[in-house]
């Protein structure tokens, strides 16, 4: 390609301009937009996939969840077109690790990178990335745009993908505009009959922690009086049990914390209030790169795929940020659409799902068997109705500090979530976590202490050692010490 | 500001709170005073400026110096338009460099709403090529008025012909970076400061940007409606000439470029 050809897109007028998003959503929800007449874009068993991941939002930070202080109408197209998913929960809820777990389909602690340090190493050399699987197996051309952090945060060596834009920083602000631009030019001016695999990384709302480092003091009057109306409320469980693990106390006294700063209600709303607005930066670069595909030879043939890499506190339990097993930051959006293929308008709430799922589902729709070892399992029974399900009837996540010098495993956290309960338990603290997810999904009573419950408790360790003696370890993490969750 | 709180900003160690302002990040090093204004200088006339980009998390030894904007007016040979030639430059942490490069057709009203643009986005290979495969020019031609409608890079133009008076916010959509459209945005006069100079104290007006999909921006200008600085949350711009810290190796012959054209 001339890079002085003009690839000038017709002039359109101001009402076409803006129309652009609803022009969108008409057209995934009829499914049946066909561009051209290029059979080779359109093989239905190597369908295009196009994953798009914010980073650091919270599961309910969707309009069309129900959440009326935000408008997100780029994800709510998705969210209406397709399949969500309302118990989706990340690996491990800060970015290296759970990063390495969503690109290979296998848990931080096999993946070697269990704390959130790039002192921690790189990728294990014999797990795969999936876009080295789809890349071999499939022949699929895989494309990389924006945030890795596996472990170093932006690169253009990103095993198995071609890097088209790397971020800038951890800036959203400024990184996610390139990225979705990048991406969007991409798929216009694309010239390639093989099917394609599409990673767009968005940084934003991880931005957030920029704005909480600005505003630890607590202000008690608004900076902007004329949003004192657009405040949203605080979060149903704000109050919490105080009986949690010291872990939990000690992250919210450290220095950056609201707890440092004492703050009251206001500026609690007003983080809420700037919080929605960096997720609605992300949700307008979000509809850059579906317009563009909307527009492409592709908008028929791919299947679209959104998450986030953890959640954030937003309030919930006084908690801000992320690094901690309650849902606020172990939950995650989870949304798959493909017209005509995934379900339309989909909410599953009954399922347990996890990020280490996603390979093994992009694999599934590549038409190919996903690599050894899989944590996971395919989500495409659930997504299209079609075959038969499996039922997990638990699913593990992972929390761990560690110490950024010696690398040693510390502050090692386990959840275990089971349809009806969620166990957490931190490895050297004696107060643990059993929380009644059918009565109290919010999380707001500790039951550990209650000698009825001490049979569910003794069932979930059980799941948790099942789970932990199948893992295979990262030989750098055993040698750390995490192999003692094996006899727990 | 009379009437309204301003967060003094409180240095805590490590550490910077508060909203980023020109007092702010005058006491942590970022920028220095500001140039005296070149003779004649007319917001309504031809002018350029250029900024310098920096992200800034908090931490008081901790910018990302992430770029550089350079804004040209060109007064229109009809009494109310004007035309705004953009070049703004990134870079990342692999120091690969991204160039926008608009030209953008505006009235002269309150906003400075455009008429049509011209962008080219080009993704810069280490060798200084742009690579065809991301780089793009696109345009747009409005066609019939629908609500006000803005700039995001219009916007600093657009504050330096605003009075310094509390009058009802203007409402509007954006188009920031030209393309991407964010709907129910005011702007508005917040209030005079001021800021600290070797001189003395010097005179600043502070304008406030709210709405959908964006963090509150705030826009610096001086007391002859020259705009010196505009921050959000995490972003900031300066004055290239008053700024401080050196600018990375990979931005310098840019900076050459941007001041000989």
């Amino acid at each position: 390609m001339d890079p002085n050809a003009d690839h000038t897109d017709p002039m359109i007028n101001r009402r076409q301009f803006l129309q652009a998003g609803a022009a969108g959503t008409a057209l995934l929800a009829t499914g049946g937009l066909t561009y051209g007449d290029s059979p080779s874009v359109h093989r239905k068993d190597k369908p295009n996939i196009l994953f798009i991941m914010t980073d650091q939002q919270h599961i309910n930070a969707i309009s069309a969840a129900g959440n009326p202080h935000l408008h997100t109408p780029n994800m709510d197209r998705l969210f209406r077109a397709g399949t969500s998913f309302s118990e989706s929960y990340c690996p491990q809820p800060v970015c290296i690790p759970c990063r390495s777990s969503i690109f290979t389909g296998r848990m931080p602690t096999e993946t070697g990178m269990w704390m959130n340090t790039a002192r921690v190493g790189q990728l294990e050399e014999s797990i795969p990335t999936i876009g080295e699987w789809l890349q071999t197996e499939a022949g699929y051309e895989t494309i990389y745009a924006g945030k890795w952090h596996v472990p170093q945060c932006n690169t253009y060596d990103i095993r198995g993908f071609n890097t088209i834009c790397s971020g800038l920083n951890h800036y959203g602000d400024i990184s996610d505009e390139l990225v979705s631009r990048a991406c969007a030019s991409y798929l216009l001016q694309r010239d390639d009959v093989r099917p394609f695999f599409m990673v767009t990384s968005l940084v934003q709302s991880h931005d957030i922690c920029h704005w909480l480092n600005t505003n630890v003091p607590n202000e008690t009057v608004l900076r902007y009086p004329e949003i004192a109306d657009e405040l949203p409320p605080l979060p149903p469980n704000f109050e919490y049990d105080r009986r949690e693990p010291k872990h939990l106390a000690s992250q919210r006294s450290t220095r950056m914390q609201p707890h440092v700063g004492g703050w009251e209600p206001l500026q609690w709303r007003y983080y809420l209030w700037n919080y929605y607005r960096h997720v609605e930066m992300v949700d307008a670069e979000i509809g850059r790169v579906l317009n563009a595909l909307d527009r492409s030879d592709y908008a028929d043939n791919t299947l679209i795929v959104f998450t986030s890499d953890h959640g954030e506190g937003m309030g919930c339990h006084q908690t801000v940020r992320k690094g901690f097993l309650y849902d606020e930051a172990a939950k995650v959006p989870l949304i798959f659409t493909f017209p005509g293929r995934v379900r339309g308008g989909m909410v599953d709430s009954s399922s347990l799902v996890s990020s280490v799922d996603l390979t093994p589902t992009f694999c599934d729709f590549a038409g190919i068997a996903p690599p050894p070892d899989m944590c996971g399992r395919s989500l495409r029974p659930l997504l299209t109705g079609e075959g038969k399900a499996h039922d997990t009837p638990y699913l593990v996540a992972n929390y761990e500090a560690g110490a950024a010098k010696t690398l040693q495993a510390q502050d090692m956290a386990r959840m275990v979530r089971t349809k009806d309960y969620k166990y957490i338990l931190y490895y050297d603290d004696e107060t643990d976590q059993l929380f009644d997810m059918k009565n109290d999904p919010w999380e707001t009573k500790n039951l550990s202490g209650d000698t009825r419950y001490a049979s569910v408790i003794g069932e979930h360790r059980a799941m948790l050692r099942e789970w932990e003696n199948r893992l295979k370890y990262a030989p750098r993490y055993a040698a750390a010490g995490g192999d003692c969750w094996r006899n727990v | 500001m009379s009437g309204n709180n301003q967060t003094i900003p409180q240095k805590s160690g490590f550490y910077m709170f508060g909203p980023h302002s020109p007092e702010s990040l005058k006491a942590i090093g970022v920028i220095g005073d500001f140039p005296a204004i070149e003779p004649g200088w007319d917001p309504q006339g031809n002018w350029s400026a250029l900024f310098r980009i920096c992200m800034i998390s908090g931490r008081v030894n901790s910018f990302y110096q992430s770029g550089l904007l350079k804004l040209t007016r060109h007064a229109g040979t009809q009494a109310q338009d004007f035309r705004l030639i953009v070049d703004r430059y990134m870079k990342n942490e692999t120091d690969r460099c991204h160039h926008h490069h608009a030209e953008i057709v505006c009235h002269g009203d309150a906003l400075g709403s455009p008429v049509s643009w011209k962008l080219t986005s080009s993704y810069l290979t280490p060798q200084g090529a742009a690579d065809p495969n991301v780089s793009r020019t696109t345009s747009w031609k409005d066609s019939g008025s629908d609500g006000a409608l803005a700039t995001s890079w219009g916007l600093f133009e657009a504050v330096q012909r605003m009075p310094f008076e509390k009058l009802p916010a203007l409402e509007f959509t954006m188009f920031e970076t030209l393309d991407l459209p964010k709907e129910n945005q005011r702007l508005s006069y917040r209030g005079k400061l001021t800021f600290p100079t070797d001189g003395g104290p010097m005179a600043l007006h502070c304008f406030q940007h709210l709405g959908w999909g964006i963090i509150p921006i705030e826009y610096f200008v001086d007391d002859n409606h020259r705009l010196v600085a505009c921050t959000n949350s995490a972003r900031v711009y300066v004055l290239e000439s008053a700024a401080l810290m050196p600018l990375p190796e990979v931005l310098q012959p840019v900076l050459a470029k941007l001041r000989s054209t």
